[in-house]
């Protein structure tokens, strides 16, 4: 790696790490301008800017790597947060259903993932109307069965969409 | 050829009537457009931001709002008065001149769901027994968890239903198990509905008695190192009625399944669209009965695939805008013209 950066090598060696798992084939492309940035180090301020995913897989899923330490996932609902929240409304808007992209998260910084689960609930809450309007689709079908924004506030006000199988996307490997 | 006529900037939905194309663009935007040089013709700016537009065959346009009731728009555009206090906002597609409805208790974060007659201009049902029906004619179909149920439309009294945990559990993209789950409600051929499940099944139920009319999933002549010799994906198929077939696009694929026999002819197409250089990432593909107008998301491209020749006729290359690569995520077709969204 010729990025000195200790958060670029950290989240590259995340990546790398888990996408040795996949078989021959399954992957598609890489996003090309993940090396260039912050994009997925332990560095919510600085991720990728127009980076649209980490790894495809050939059948179409997308993959977003991140090796966060709790403290900075506990900033993602924040304004410090607002390069991820870009990001993730970007996934939420170009999604076919919450199966078609995945965040995995670094099981070496962070061993619950309730924890990550209550943090995207807690930025999902508070943004409700405007999450639910990139996407209706992903939130008000038959499996999750969330059908407007306020629906979706009053989940994550009662605690209950970390529950909700639209969190299925999140991950911790 | 595709030559890119126009652009619209900050277009949140789009859908298309028969000359016209109504978009909603910014935060309470709603116009319509004429189709051929998308010019507007009419504009509101009192409606707030909409989950929705959908079109039906009467040229009706409909509306819902994200606080719960919706419009009806005349043949002219203008909003038609009815009684909306009965229920919360509609959901989904329009069957028959009807809508499906729904109310939903923030409290208890459940909701009923029922039909809105368009014509009447009220509520024939409402109940628990299924989420987002789905008109077809007299029936109505929706999933209330693993149950499939078909309700009279006219009264919501349940005629029969269907549980698919019977079938096999399947594993999921991430070596997960999970019990299968209805993916899309296809639509309906000759009183057989169709629906697509997570296990890649298909199934055909005889809408008026449920009973199983097809049960497809493999294809044995179909092989492919990183998929199932099964069908390929089960979002990107749709009815075709005059063919009677579905139609089936995704990534290289292009497959038609014989409505009346279930018989499925795949063609694989991965070696001539890796010498092309695209695929299809989208599944909600254009169709106009001979050409399919399909997607790829990065680089973002549109193909056009002439189905009857099974090969590539053509493929668009969208140029980068605002300093950005293009990912369109919706194609629409009407009258020669392809419109399409991008994220």
């Amino acid at each position: 790696m010729g990025n000195q950066n200790l958060n670029v090598q950290d989240g590259l060696t995340h990546m790398l790490d888990k996408v040795r798992n996949y078989g021959k084939g399954q992957i598609d492309q890489f996003e090309g301008r993940i090396a260039d940035g912050l994009a997925d180090a332990d560095d919510i301020l600085n991720v990728c800017d127009g980076c649209l995913f980490d790894v495809k897989l050939i059948n179409g899923t997308l993959i977003e790597f991140k090796s966060y330490s709790l403290t900075t996932i506990q900033k993602i609902s924040t304004s410090q947060g607002a390069a991820f929240q870009k990001q993730f409304k970007q996934y939420l808007q170009s999604a076919t259903d919450n199966n078609s992209f995945k965040y995995v998260f670094n099981l070496n910084k962070i061993s619950d993932v309730s924890l990550i689960k209550i943090e995207f609930q807690k930025f999902i809450g508070a943004n409700a109307d405007e999450i639910f309007r990139l996407n209706p689709g992903l939130f008000n079908n038959a499996k999750i069965k969330i059908p407007n924004g306020k629906a979706l506030k009053a989940m994550a006000d009662q605690n209950k969409l970390i529950d909700n199988v639209f969190f299925d996307f999140i991950n911790l490997e | 050829m595709i030559n890119n006529k126009k652009t619209i900037s900050k277009v949140n939905k789009f859908d298309l009537s028969d000359n016209n194309v109504i978009i909603h663009q910014g935060e309470l935007n709603l116009s319509v457009l004429r189709s051929y040089d998308l010019t507007p013709i009419k504009e509101y700016v009192d409606i707030p931001y909409l989950q929705d537009i959908k079109v039906n065959d009467d040229l009706t346009v409909l509306v819902s709002s994200e606080d719960g009731d919706f419009e009806i728009l005349d043949k002219n555009y203008e909003k038609i008065d009815f009684d909306k206090e009965e229920t919360s906002s509609f959901t989904g597609t329009i069957y028959s001149s009807c809508l499906s409805v729904y109310i939903y208790d923030l409290d208890k974060l459940e909701q009923i769901s029922g039909l809105f007659d368009v014509n009447d201009k009220q509520v024939r049902w409402m109940n628990d027994l299924v989420y987002s029906p789905m008109c077809f004619d007299e029936y109505a179909i929706g999933i209330n968890g693993h149950l499939i149920r078909c309700l009279d439309s006219k009264n919501g009294k349940l005629v029969w239903e269907f549980d698919i945990s019977i079938l096999k559990s399947y594993t999921d993209k991430w070596g997960s198990s999970k019990s299968c789950e209805v993916v899309k409600i296809i639509g309906e051929y000759d009183n057989i509905v169709w629906m697509s499940l997570t296990n890649q099944y298909l199934l055909a139920f005889d809408k008026s008695t449920g009973t199983v009319k097809h049960k497809l999933r493999e294809i044995e002549s179909f092989k492919c190192n990183w998929s199932l010799s099964a069908i390929p994906d089960p979002y990107g198929m749709i009815i075709n009625s005059f063919k009677g077939k579905i139609i089936g696009f995704m990534f290289e694929f292009y497959w038609e399944i014989n409505c009346s026999t279930g018989e499925i002819e795949l063609t694989d197409l991965t070696d001539q669209f890796k010498d092309a250089e695209i695929r299809c990432t989208r599944p909600d593909f254009a169709y106009d009965g001979k050409l399919i107008y399909f997607l790829q998301d990065t680089p973002g491209k549109i193909g056009v695939f002439d189905t009857d020749n099974k090969e590539l006729v053509y493929q668009y290359r969208f140029e980068e805008m605002y300093n950005r690569e293009l990912m369109p995520i919706e194609i629409k077709y009407y009258n020669n013209n392809l419109y399409v969204l991008d994220s």
